[in-house]
């Protein structure tokens, strides 16, 4: 964008400007209601609607797609922690449950040290506190790092937030509908006198 | 949910929004004008050769403005990059617990939000406002150092891509996915974006995340970037001025840029070496941060001894921004010019010598705490010369209604609120109970949202003239300009309450009896992402379709005697391309008030087209009726399908006329009435309602009929149901008014009443 793309003048518009100095942004036969207060609560609608649409929408897809409900673990080498404090709960690799196993597992593999516990959290408070685990001959420093816990809100937010949005939008597309609509009636009775 | 999909997806679809915009503005402008059209020198389409020949014009340029424009796209950028990672923060903390995002994603996203709004998105733009209009405002050709100011430039984006190559890293990993077997991609996969704040506060900075080294790395970069642009700002300011401009008539925008670009100086060598210090550490073994070594706190003092110079760093140049702009459109000159200069000066040099308040719980000696805790509050006092010559300098001044000064006036509104409330936090009892809660956050967004992203909209808006040639949509400026001020007072008062609550900041969770608060920040926020939205559709779309200025001072500006030099050399530069200025049209009627008949009718004139209209046009009123009552089936459908609407209560509409319940005959009745009896109601009383036009008297006829409408039907929803069948009512409602009064409007049933006395009907 430079000042060296000089746009030709559209004779079609209004000028900005004139010898005296900028055109008022508002004239005074414009309505004030539907130029700057029907868009204003437009978009008070739209802001209050996306957080309702977003969680209402979330409630109703979290289950289909699995989104919640099962926690993810790290596993962390206790040599990175140059020895392990001492008051750090030793957790037997023999009582975790298949799932923990699994997640362990995954989580050793994983360049980011993360797994999910697709089953039974058998030590669920251990793992929340953090535990050594001895795993295959390796000590690791596992610990639940997120519940991924189910969100619980009433589905109909979805709906209620849509609907907002959509008057929103309407709100806020105001000035322009209610010019095209100035027009369109104009037109129309333009051509009844015809 | 995946982030990185989210984020990227959001991302693109501003983009993509963006692209539209120009796609459509442009075919517009190509299509000729109904009277014969006038030649544009846009209309040729764009080739592989145009595109070549301007890749390689941009990507080579040392023009200052090309530069400056290159910078403000950079800082553009980022700042949408940002500023999605702020708004899915703001969604994060809808719910107390961590459902929508999980506690690692949401303290990715704190993270790479502070760093890309600070470091990418805030001096890019003002370091491409200065290298626009810094030589403008001093009569220099060009900046002193043209390719060192492009190198400059060019260092950022590569830089940004550092810092921010955990999310690329891991969409282009996870697109990789599904074509590539998992361990050839292993490297990809094990990046991501770094968790550990935006301070970078060892040990946690020193957790190994491969991403960090490349984030600190891209930090680096940006502070060479930002180090070579300061000093050809320094040396261009010293250096490149015209003759007749010295220190006293030096504009007050260049002093604050030359005042700030001392500041990076001083201040941005140091990060370079920090964050080199904490790259060894990662990965050469040194302990300069290690507890063994300098320690943990030595980071602090290190990261703040930059870090509090860099809040001056982004708020200088706003500063300047708002002293340059807002006199122009009071009609006064800026009020105390020279303490305004002393201001600033005092507050670089005072800069570096308060950055252990954000220590104070750290435990540095009691001693060191009390002197810090007296520059800070003594920083107080140039902010406060500032702003009260600010509003000396509206004082009887001649206001004028334009988005620049709702800017202007809201930004020091959110200033004095931020600043006062940073008075307290310097005050180290205040500061031990608040610092680790959400007013330091409600603090901070006052001054870094208040003012400075503030005064880039309110540049952009004033020198848009001067940039494209065009005016912008001036309605929506003022309407975006009311609804960011409201917005960010909404979201920050907000976080400031909340902090007064105590709540800790950083935390993904959080009690539930403060979702309410934190609701409504939400919703400030997304007000904040709407009008910012609004802005970027108003940049977009007015430099194709905005109405061409006709003349160079689009601000009156001679006439307070303020046309400053930029103005000047625009005048010369449209006089040279353009030559004679665009004659004036003779009258201009704006386009949206609807044309009225000239004869005066008498309350007879009046009431008789209506007894007319309702005798002869029953028929169109039964078609709009007809096809109203079809639309307005449709939408209670949905209700029926959402489970708040009963079609019980159609289907006993038919015992009101003796008929047995039945839906077919509820729905019969339910048709008949609103083809035949409520367009006959809107047809005799329509005239009585508000509204010049037709459709928008159908809205509220149906808006009144609505709530009949809910208490017949109503069938005992309660909570929810109840608010959304209440919602689905005025929402049928509405889509019958505007069928009826579509069909009428169109068919031309119903004439208009003359409102005022000086329109009318044959």
């Amino acid at each position: 964008m430079s000042s060296g793309d000089d746009p030709s003048p559209d004779a079609t518009q209004p000028p900005a400007t004139d010898e005296t100095g900028p055109v008022e942004p508002t004239t005074g036969s414009e309505s004030l209601l539907l130029t700057y207060a029907a868009p204003f609560l437009g978009v008070l609608l739209i802001a209050a609607g996306l957080p309702l649409a977003i969680v209402g929408g979330y409630v109703v897809i979290q289950d289909s797609v699995g989104l919640c409900g099962d926690p993810s673990i790290t596993a962390t080498p206790v040599d990175e922690y140059d020895g392990a404090p001492e008051t750090v709960e030793e957790l037997p690799a023999s009582e975790l449950s298949p799932a923990e196993r699994r997640a362990l597992e995954e989580a050793i593999d994983s360049p980011l040290r993360e797994g999910t516990v697709d089953g039974d959290l058998a030590n669920r408070a251990a793992l929340l506190e953090g535990a050594i685990v001895e795993y295959e001959g390796n000590r690791y420093y596992v610990q639940i790092t997120s519940q991924n816990s189910c969100l619980d809100v009433e589905p109909l937010l979805f709906p209620i937030g849509a609907i907002a949005i959509l008057v929103g939008i309407a709100g806020v597309l105001t000035p322009p509908i209610y010019r095209k609509m100035a027009g369109f009636e104009e037109r129309m009775r333009r051509d009844r006198t015809d | 949910m995946n982030r990185a999909l989210v984020e990227v997806s959001l991302f693109g679809a501003v983009i993509v929004g963006c692209l539209l915009v120009v796609g459509f503005a442009q075919r517009l402008r190509a299509e000729p004008s109904p009277d014969g059209g006038y030649a544009t020198d846009r209309e040729r389409r764009l080739g592989l050769g145009d595109a070549k020949a301007a890749a390689v014009r941009w990507t080579t340029t040392t023009n200052h403005r090309e530069i400056g424009l290159l910078y403000i796209a950079f800082g553009t950028v980022a700042a949408i990059w940002g500023g999605i990672d702020a708004m899915m923060i703001r969604t994060h903390l809808l719910t107390p617990e961590a459902n929508l995002w999980t506690e690692q994603t949401y303290n990715e996203l704190f993270t790479m939000h502070g760093l890309t709004m600070l470091i990418f998105f805030v001096t890019p733009v003002f370091f491409g406002i200065g290298n626009y209009f810094l030589p403008l405002l001093i009569g220099a050709d060009d900046m002193a150092f043209p390719r060192l100011n492009a190198i400059g430039f060019w260092l950022l984006p590569p830089s940004l891509l550092l810092a921010r190559l955990g999310i690329v890293a891991e969409v282009t990993g996870a697109v990789l996915a599904v074509i590539v077997p998992n361990d050839w991609i292993s490297v990809l996969l094990a990046f991501q974006e770094p968790a550990i704040g935006w301070t970078m506060y060892p040990p946690l900075s020193l957790a190994p995340n491969p991403q960090t080294n490349f984030l600190l790395l891209g930090l680096h970069l940006s502070g060479i970037a930002t180090t070579i642009g300061a000093i050809n700002f320094i040396t261009t300011i010293i250096y490149e001025r015209d003759e007749s401009i010295g220190w006293a008539n030096l504009d007050i925008f260049s002093w604050n840029m030359l005042i700030t670009s001392a500041i990076v100086i001083f201040a941005f060598p140091l990060l370079g070496t920090a964050l080199l210090m904490l790259l060894f550490d990662r990965n050469f073994g040194t302990t300069f941060f290690a507890v063994e070594g300098g320690g943990p706190i030595l980071w602090q003092h290190l990261l703040w001894f930059w870090g509090h110079p860099e809040v001056y760093i982004i708020f200088l140049p706003a500063t300047g921004l708002m002293s340059l702009i807002l006199p122009k459109f009071v009609g006064r000159k800026l009020f105390g010019f020279k303490f305004i200069v002393y201001s600033t000066i005092a507050i670089g040099v005072l800069s570096f010598g308060v950055w252990a308040h954000h220590m104070f719980v750290t435990g540095v000696d009691p001693r060191v705490r009390a002197s810090f805790m007296a520059t800070s509050i003594a920083i107080a006092v140039p902010s406060a010369i500032k702003v009260f010559n600010w509003i000396t300098t509206m004082w009887n001044g001649d206001v004028r209604l334009a988005a620049p000064t709702i800017l202007c006036v809201g930004s020091i509104g959110l200033f004095i609120v931020g600043g006062v409330t940073g008075i307290f936090l310097a005050v180290i009892p205040v500061d031990v109970i608040y610092h680790g809660t959400y007013y330091v956050v409600g603090h901070f967004h006052l001054i870094l949202m208040g003012i400075i992203p503030l005064m880039m909209f309110a540049a952009s808006y004033y020198w848009y003239p001067l940039l494209t040639g065009r005016m912008y949509d001036r309605r929506l400026a003022i309407f975006q300009s009311v609804l960011l001020v409201v917005g960010s007072a909404l979201t920050f008062m907000t976080l400031m309450a909340l902090g007064f609550l105590e709540l800790p900041r950083r935390y993904a969770t959080y009690p539930a009896g403060f979702s309410g608060l934190q609701i409504v920040a939400t919703v400030g926020a997304f007000i904040i992402g709407i009008s910012v939205l609004m802005w970027l559709y108003n940049m977009i779309w007015s430099y194709f379709q905005g109405t061409p200025i006709e003349t160079a001072d689009p601000w009156e500006l001679k006439a307070t005697e303020q046309f400053t030099p930029e103005w000047q050399w625009f005048e010369d530069r449209l006089e040279r391309k353009r030559g004679v200025p665009p004659s004036e049209p003779d009258s201009v009627r704006p386009s949206y008030v609807p044309a009225q008949d000239e004869r005066p009718l008498s309350i007879y004139g009046r009431i008789e087209p209506v007894a007319r209209t309702v005798a002869s046009d029953a028929g169109v009123g039964a078609t709009g009726g007809f096809i109203g009552t079809l639309l307005m089936s449709g939408a209670l459908l949905a209700a029926v399908v959402l489970g708040v609407f009963d079609l019980e209560s159609i289907a006993t509409l038919a015992t009101l006329v003796g008929l047995p319940s039945n839906l077919a005959l509820g729905y019969g009745l339910f048709l008949i009435a609103g083809t035949a009896v409520w367009p006959l109601l809107f047809l005799s009383l329509g005239e009585y309602l508000p509204g010049e036009l037709t459709l928008v008297t159908g809205l509220w006829y149906a808006t009144v009929i609505a709530s009949g409408f809910a208490i017949g039907f109503y069938t005992g929803q309660t909570g929810l149901e109840l608010v959304t069948y209440l919602l689905f009512v005025v929402l049928a409602h509405w889509i019958y008014g505007l069928g009826l009064a579509g069909t009428i409007a169109s068919l031309g049933g119903r004439q208009r009443r003359p409102s005022t006395g000086e329109g009318g009907n044959e």
